[in-house]
């Protein structure tokens, strides 16, 4: 294709998008929704991997011991906790110990502990805080934990990760379900638009068909003119997801510290060119749906 | 001599879609050069014979050969081509009513990617020809029905094309305008181009005495050279 006539074909494109306005304005409209939410979604599932995976990285299981162990069971429970293939570090926590940590966080409202240090009255038990190889062994690690003798109770993260993954599919089928529903909404827009478009041009089609322009250069400016509606389209909730992402981690990082969140570099990139190509992706989609229909050349 | 045909029907049939028959074993032969009337009355299947020499349609049976190519068997991607050969001319002139004269003629010439510093003077020398050089800026809706038809022809024209078909450009005209339409299409015939002019206009007809083929509800009933509109009145 000559630079020239691909101009032609853009300009074409253009000047079709503005003497449809209202219709372009619509199609360009719901891909802006379309590719808003499916922005938001991409952002929040990234940040709840990254998420779950923090959590995952720190998490341990916490074996409690019950009272009647002796101290001699207690060397061979640890030994035998050592042994399993999937314990990396096992850390032994007396009562005591768990009584000062918890001493500790309480600070201030220490004072309510008063009373409850000595042994006989100290109501936490001694535990085995048990790192595993791999994050994903955790819930196995737990299970054969809670077998031992003399282990009472087991506690592990991995159950909030779990939870958080229902949550967080949950989400998705719907935001999916929308998101396609939208999509469709979104092509059928174009390609109504694109219909239009070619109806408004039919003398010029008639006259081009009369003269010889093949198939494609007819077909051409509607075909750029569909992917210009998706890609305008795709615009502003690129700039918009992009620039308020960046301040929401700027916030976060302020004030939710303790909370990780993706960093934009990680990130940003790979959405700019998602929603990019899906914005084109509707944009063609549409137009060709509308000139296989109504476009017989 | 052995002269070229341009357009050969050999037993042509055209049956609609719905079933109705246009064209009944039409036969005849136009060779480069001639200026050749198909005449009939409305319905006579004038449109049917100019929408397959352009390649708009195909015949439903027999042959039809254009410009040495067989228009049934002809593939889809080759017909752009094939119709750049010919310039076709409408009763209803079909501007573009948004764009100047000289932009109207410069599409037909953008369309099929000739290049932009070709365009002007093509286009001018088009315009020269058709009397209309000085109305280069103006818009199709300024002009008499008669200027608006020269400058379809003037578009019909400026690539030069091998043949030329009209099909009733007169037929929106008054008789003074239309004359003027046909000497038009007589100059450019006399400049080399074959022309095939489809008319229900008596007068132009039996005044030109060219060749003139009959058309009557799908079949020819004549084929005659230095013709009138019709034998016995
Ligand atoms: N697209 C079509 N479908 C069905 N019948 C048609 C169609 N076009 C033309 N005809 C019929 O074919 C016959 C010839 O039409 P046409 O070639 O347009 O005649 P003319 O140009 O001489 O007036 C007419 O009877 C007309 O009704
Ligand atoms: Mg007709």
């Amino acid at each position: 294709m000559r630079p020239r006539t691909c101009i032609y074909f853009i300009g074409e494109a253009f000047k079709s998008i503005y003497r449809n306005g209202w219709m372009s304005l619509a199609s360009i409209g719901v891909v802006v929704i379309t590719l808003f939410l499916l922005g938001s979604f991409m952002l929040l599932n990234h940040n709840l991997n990254f998420l779950s995976e923090d959590i995952k990285s720190q998490i341990e299981v916490i074996a409690f011991v019950d009272e009647s162990v002796t101290r001699s069971e207690l060397n061979d429970l640890r030994v035998e906790i050592i042994n399993m293939s999937e314990a990396q570090e096992v850390k032994y926590v007396s009562q005591e110990e768990a009584f000062k940590r918890l001493k500790d966080q309480l600070g201030e409202q220490g004072y309510l502990l008063e009373g409850y240090e000595d042994g006989e009255n100290n109501p936490l038990r001694s535990s085995f805080e048990v790192k595993s190889q791999v994050p994903e062994d955790v819930s196995n690690l737990a299970r054969q934990m809670k077998m031992l003798p003399g282990i009472d109770r087991v506690e592990y993260g991995s159950e909030v990760v779990d939870r958080l993954f229902t949550v967080t599919s949950i989400i998705n089928w719907v935001g999916l379900a929308f998101m396609t529903a939208l999509g469709i909404s979104a092509m059928f827009l174009i390609a109504n638009t694109i219909k239009l478009a070619v109806f408004s041009r039919r003398q010029e089609i008639m006259i081009m068909k009369a003269v010889g322009a093949t198939d494609w250069f007819i077909r051409w400016p509607f075909v750029i003119e569909g992917l210009m509606l998706g890609l305008i389209g795709s615009l502003l909730p690129l700039v918009g997801l992009y620039v308020s992402y960046q301040y929401v981690v700027e916030w976060v990082y302020l004030n939710i510290p303790f909370l990780p969140m993706v960093p934009p570099s990680l990130v940003l990139n790979q959405l700019v060119k998602t929603l990019s190509l899906l914005g084109i992706g509707l944009g063609i989609l549409g137009s060709s749906f509308s000139l296989r229909k109504f476009l017989r050349v | 001599m052995q002269v070229t045909a341009i357009i050969q029907f050999e037993n042509a049939f055209k049956i609609y879609p719905n079933g109705a028959e246009a064209l009944k074993n039409i036969n005849f032969r136009i060779e480069k050069g001639e200026f050749v009337f198909l005449v009939g009355s409305s319905g006579a299947g004038k449109t049917t014979i100019i929408k397959i020499i352009s390649r708009e349609l195909v015949p439903s049976k027999g042959k039809v050969k254009v410009l040495g190519k067989d228009i049934a068997s002809m593939k889809r991607r080759d017909v752009p081509h094939f119709r750049r050969n010919m310039g076709l001319v409408f009763q209803d002139y079909r501007l573009l009513n948004d764009r100047s004269i000289y932009e109207n003629i410069a599409f037909a010439l953008r369309v099929i990617e000739t290049p932009e510093r070709e365009i002007k003077r093509k286009v001018m020398e088009a315009l020269d020809l058709v009397g209309l050089k000085n109305k280069a800026k103006v818009k199709p809706v300024e002009l008499s029905g008669g200027e608006q038809q020269r400058v379809s022809l003037a578009r019909a024209i400026v690539n030069k094309p091998s043949l030329i078909i009209a099909d009733e450009p007169t037929g929106n005209l008054d008789p003074d305008t239309s004359t003027d339409i046909v000497n038009l299409l007589r100059v450019i015939n006399l400049r080399g181009a074959t022309v095939i002019m489809a008319t229900h206009d008596k007068e132009i007809v039996d005044r030109l005495r060219k060749r003139v083929i009959e058309i009557e509800g799908g079949i020819m009933t004549r084929d005659e050279l230095k013709g009138v509109y019709r034998h016995e009145t």
